[in-house]
């Protein structure tokens, strides 16, 4: 598991998302990641799939280090496409299947599995642009870039802090796994982990309360409960670049929008009676 | 507005306070007034209070830690901490935590450093006039933009301090200031807070610690705290003189020039006169030695046990880099043998936690072979634990089962050991750490100190034949640092066991090891005994920023002699006093 070093070593690289006023980084995203949903036509999403991961690799991201965001997601696509193929679909919908796999209350469609893979794809491209961001952002100016664009105080300082305890929970759980692996028990195997999780959390949670608890009264002491955030040291200032992108930006909202409501394309009916 | 000098900017009437949980006040009956400009060492052992008192300054308790408060705290004349939230408290007081790595939130040095200023609402101008001008009075001008993971412990430490000295309160608390820094880091934090103090006369300093080694040299006012409760109050003179056995009892840990200035005191009672600078006590010594009322001899050096064919730990050209990573070790060979205590010291980032890790099998080398007990660590890693003990720094990582007789069966089981030898092996590891009495208890019930004896009881139970300590000074008082160095001690002498210390103390290490090994860029610079590393090669300890302990400073060619004793022990025990002194000693 990555340190928080590791973690947020993508933010010290410099690319153009790395540059960009964090408001505009905001909105960028808001739109990447909200414009997919109105797609569900595999090609369309293919094409997003392929947009997202060009601008990944435009701001030089290496994804070793953030690869645990996408854990959580990918166990999230896992569960979508589990639930797509084993929904229950009425009689008249099986007979369009070619595959049917029944086993007691159980039943499993070519149909089931194709609306599980477009809802978990959607999930997962979803998931794109929002670890772009994170791993792009320093977690304080992505919490004012908020504030700015007017999202209350508590909410920035919630995500905030939620952006610098992640880390601190893998770094914790990297000791304490190290710790317990030298007294002989194991977490290597998938098996040992399950086995051996219960070991595993008690010293996690206490040692990460212990220390996000510190944390918490060093900010507090600095005066972290007042949230008179108004002014910053560093200014938020649009450069010319930044007015660019947010034109370019919204033509692209606009043409996405007309390609889907205006020509009717990008959807594909996932469940076809 | 500046306080003026004498007035009155800590007022605590009749304070105790008891967590929910405790079963005693952790402080009581506190009556305490600070000045304004002073500078205060409040000190004591692990669970004197000493922690509480300072929270209690900064109103976190009772704002945000529950418990019952009687009696009050009045901070610059007027605010009392029942009254103001912690937030509000801020302008007058901060607070500077023991762990930079705990404390610090912002990724960025002015990030963090205008942290506090911009949680206050102040306009612009004046955020960027309060963080430039707290930048410049720690000295970290020239790193201002850098990422916090790129500096060192002690410059993290220094942003702790700027972000609290841009909020510009009037008294500024310090917990455990370097505890946790090597001693290049320590000596730049005390070098940033005497700096401090010629800069802003009026600010009060309260620096609270079981280790004064470091601030003694800070210090107007030391208050001792045992039990709760204040039980000495004076100036550093005044306390290190007349009350030294108090403090040695109570584990308070002091250095050596200070240990062998209230021996030269008892030894020749004419002396009056109690220095706290190390210069005036090797002045004094020199002053003894070349009238020959004193003379120090070098007591025998420790044997070194002889090169077996079978160490405990065979390093064979081992290098480790992680991947994409830059190379930690390279071509590294060494032997460690049954009974050796081995220290390793050098700077942060040169490997030795990567050496120690390696030594368990916790990692593989990228080339080359270790062997532990005979076993190579990458063929049969389960046998290399069986013979591996591992003290980590903090005990709560290696604690995890339902009791504390559990918790120090689990070796043994692992072990195979049949049921009576591992009743018999967790009775004598709970009576070697004094535990009898908690063996139903659940681990993390048990205070540190407890948890820490714990820890090192489970490592004793599975009887190691190699013992790694972690950093063993981090968190401990002298008494508790005393008791483990015992226990490991009984470890050796019991069951022939090598002993493989990380730390950055280096009195430690002139105490206890017998041997040290020097890391410098990836690669082992010196290898040999304390003795001979501290008394011949310490041009080449300066080169890589290592000090030798005290006392080696001290005795360093003292009268004419070309030699060295490396700690004080050792000095006290070679000593010879001349017949024509009438000494106490």
């Amino acid at each position: 598991m990555a340190s928080p070093i590791e973690f947020f070593s993508n933010v010290e690289k410099d690319s153009w998302v790395h540059r960009m006023d964090p408001r505009v980084k905001i909105l960028m995203v808001l739109c990447l990641a909200s414009l997919p949903l109105l797609f569900s036509d595999p090609l369309y999403l293919l094409g997003w799939f392929v947009l997202f991961l060009v601008l990944i690799m435009s701001a030089k991201i290496d994804i070793k280090p953030i690869m645990i965001l996408f854990y959580g997601g990918l166990v999230m696509v896992f569960v979508y496409i589990m639930y797509g193929t084993f929904l229950a679909y009425p009689e008249e919908t099986l007979v369009y299947a070619k595959f049917i796999w029944r086993w007691g209350p159980l039943v499993a469609t070519d149909i089931g599995f194709y609306n599980g893979l477009i809802l978990g794809s959607r999930l997962l491209i979803l998931l794109m642009p929002i670890v772009l961001i994170i791993a792009t952002s320093e977690p304080s100016m992505l919490a004012k870039g908020f504030m700015k664009l007017g999202m209350p105080i508590t909410i920035s300082f919630i995500l905030l802090a939620t952006l610098r305890f992640l880390p601190l929970v893998f770094e914790v759980a990297t000791r304490v796994m190290e710790a317990q692996r030298v007294r002989g028990l194991n977490h290597k195997t998938f098996k040992e982990r399950i086995s051996n999780f219960k070991f595993l959390l008690l010293p996690l949670f206490i040692n990460t309360l212990r220390q996000s608890r510190t944390l918490g009264l060093a900010v507090e002491s600095k005066g972290f409960g007042a949230r008179q955030w108004k002014e910053f040291y560093r200014d938020f200032a649009m450069t010319k670049t930044d007015w660019i992108i947010l034109v370019i930006l919204l033509i692209f909202v606009a043409a996405m929008l007309y390609i889907r409501f205006g020509l009717n394309l990008g959807w594909s009916a996932i469940y076809r009676p | 507005m500046p306080e003026s000098k004498n007035q009155v900017v800590v007022d605590i009437r009749d304070l105790s306070f008891q967590y929910p949980r405790g079963s005693v006040p952790a402080i009581r009956n506190i009556n305490l007034q600070i000045k304004a400009g002073e500078y205060v060492v409040i000190t004591g052992p692990t669970g004197s209070g000493k922690t509480t008192l300072a929270i209690c300054l900064n109103g976190i308790i009772p704002n945000l830690v529950e418990g019952e408060l009687i009696g009050e705290v009045i901070i610059a004349v007027d605010m009392n901490t029942k009254e103001h939230p912690v937030h509000e408290l801020t302008s007058s007081i901060g607070m500077v935590f023991q762990n930079p790595e705990d404390q610090l939130f912002s990724l960025n040095v002015t990030d963090e450093v205008a942290f506090g200023v911009e949680n206050m609402g102040y306009e612009r101008q004046d955020i960027i006039q309060r963080v430039d001008a707290a930048i410049e009075k720690v000295g970290l001008v020239s790193r201002r933009d850098y990422s916090i993971f790129h500096l060192s412990g002690g410059q993290k430490q220094k942003v702790a301090i700027a972000s609290n000295l841009a909020i510009a309160p009037q008294i500024l608390i310090l917990d455990a200031p370097t505890a946790d820094l090597d001693p290049i880091s320590s000596r730049e934090v005390v070098g940033t807070l005497l700096d401090l103090r010629t800069k802003e006369p009026s600010k009060t300093f309260i620096v609270v610690d079981s280790d004064i080694s470091d601030v003694i040299s800070l210090a107007d006012r030391i208050i001792v705290m045992n039990k709760g409760e204040i039980v000495l109050d004076g100036t550093p003179v005044d306390l290190l003189k007349n009350h030294f056995h108090e403090l040695d009892d109570l584990g308070i840990r002091m250095p050596d020039h200070i240990r062998m200035m209230h021996w030269l005191n008892t030894a020749f009672p004419g002396q009056k006169e109690f220095f706290l600078e190390e210069k005036d006590v090797r002045h004094l010594m020199e002053k003894y030695t070349s009238s020959g009322k004193l003379i120090f001899t070098l007591p025998p050096e420790a044997v070194i046990p002889k090169p077996k064919e079978d160490p405990v730990v065979r390093f064979m050209n081992v290098s480790f880099k992680y991947k994409n990573g830059p190379t930690i070790l390279e071509d590294v060979s060494f032997d460690i043998q049954h009974g050796e205590f081995l220290a390793i010291v050098g700077e942060n980032g040169t490997g030795k936690s990567t050496l120690m890790k390696l030594m368990s099998g916790l990692l593989q080398p990228s080339k080359g072979i270790i062997e532990t007990s005979g076993v190579d660590t990458s063929c049969a890693l389960e046998e290399v634990l069986n013979n591996v003990g591992y003290l980590f720094q903090n005990p709560d990582n290696q604690l995890f089962m339902g009791t504390v007789a559990e918790e120090i069966a689990f070796g043994p089981r692992r072990q195979n050991c049949s049921e009576e030898e591992v009743n018999k092996r967790v009775d004598e590891a709970l009576e070697m750490v004094g535990l009898q009495d908690a063996c139903e208890q659940h681990p993390f019930t048990l205070s540190r100190g407890q948890r820490q004896r714990l820890a090192a009881a489970t490592v004793l139970a599975a009887q190691p034949s190699l013992l790694l300590l972690d950093e063993p000074t981090t968190g401990q008082d002298q008494v508790a640092l005393d008791n483990l160095m015992e226990l490991t001690q009984g470890l050796i002498k019991n069951y022939a066991a090598s002993v493989i210390m990380v730390t950055h103390d280096m009195d430690l290490v002139s105490r206890y090891a017998t041997r040290m090994i020097v890391l410098d860029k990836s690669r082992i610079l010196l290898d040999g005994s304390p003795l001979e590393i501290f008394g011949k090669k310490q041009d080449i300890l300066a080169r890589v920023c290592l000090a030798p302990p005290s006392m080696v400073s001290l005795t360093n060619n003292l009268g004419g002699k070309n030699e060295c004793i490396p700690n004080f022990e050792w000095a006290i025990s070679g000593a010879k006093i001349h017949n024509d002194v009438k000494t106490a000693v």
